[in-house]
């Protein structure tokens, strides 16, 4: 996908990822405002470099992990994420949405990043495991350690 | 990795949840464009300003010139008694345009003012 970039093919990028961005960007701040900031500087960024990245979903998520990470350094800001609101929730689907956003506010943030890359990243363990700069397996154990967590946390929530 | 049924039917389960849609991207190339579009107005301003300040520096000038423009004075040799005996001897038809001509450059004009020349001069 390496090649000249355009305007369009710079919001065909935004439309494509930037909802699991900011998904993710949210997830790590606790904040989905500081979360679409880091997202636009991300892709305007990228808008400057006039120049399409060759695996666009892995730069895009790493760029806005290391943006997210100086926002967080800079702001010393916590990771709460109490009240904030990143999924979807269509009707009838309302409690089971926030139950899941409560679940994910329970995750250590190490296993909580590798579920949202994962699950709405859409993305494989060795991507994720490209993004995060750690070791798959690493990536792997922390996401078989979140999954088992949550079912226990949506088996005590549904009781 | 491998994942039992159990992780696949939670996969599944959370992937019927949808992430949010961030705002719309904001354009800065659109900005730039209002940002050039703004300098070459405030451009063309400031040239016109500076025509319009040059436009009126060269009619002042002009001015000034038309103002300080002075009746060139009859010199010595014009209003010399030698020289007007030989002019009335050479052309006596033309003397007294002569005259005329040098006179208004000569003499106060008697006719401007409420001085008692002027009122001579009306009578």
């Amino acid at each position: 996908m390496a090649g000249k970039l355009t305007y369009e093919d710079v919001q065909d990028l935004y439309r494509e990822h930037g909802p699991a961005l900011l998904a993710y960007g949210t997830n790590m701040l606790g904040d989905r405002a500081a979360a679409e900031d880091v997202l636009h500087q991300v892709f305007l960024k990228l808008l400057a470099t006039d120049r399409l990245p060759a695996e666009p979903r892995p730069y895009l998520f790493k760029a806005v992990r290391n943006r997210a990470l100086n926002a967080m350094r800079s702001s010393a800001r916590l990771s709460s994420l109490e009240g904030q609101e990143w999924l979807v929730k269509p009707q009838g689907m309302v409690e089971a949405g926030l139950e899941i956003e409560q679940v994910m506010r329970d995750l250590p943030e190490e296993q909580r990043e590798v579920v949202v890359l994962r699950i709405w990243g859409e993305m494989t363990l060795a991507e994720v495991a490209l993004v995060l700069d750690v070791p798959e397996n690493t990536v792997a154990s922390r996401y078989r350690y979140a999954l088992n967590r949550m079912r226990a946390l949506l088996k005590e929530q549904t009781k | 990795m491998n994942l039992d049924r159990e992780d696949e039917k939670l996969e599944s389960y959370l992937r019927q949840f949808q992430a949010q849609i961030p705002g719309p991207l904001p354009n800065e190339r659109k900005p730039q464009k209002v940002r050039i579009a703004a300098l070459a107005a405030i451009a063309a301003l400031i040239l016109l300003a500076f025509g319009i300040i040059a436009l009126r520096e060269v009619r002042s000038r002009r001015m000034v010139l038309v103002k300080t423009r002075v009746e060139p004075q009859p010199t010595a040799a014009e209003v010399s008694m030698i020289r007007l005996s030989r002019f009335a001897e050479q052309d006596p038809g033309s003397l007294g345009a002569h005259l005329d001509s040098l006179s208004p450059r000569l003499l106060p004009d008697v006719r401007s003012g409420k001085g008692v020349l002027n009122h001579l001069a009306r009578e």
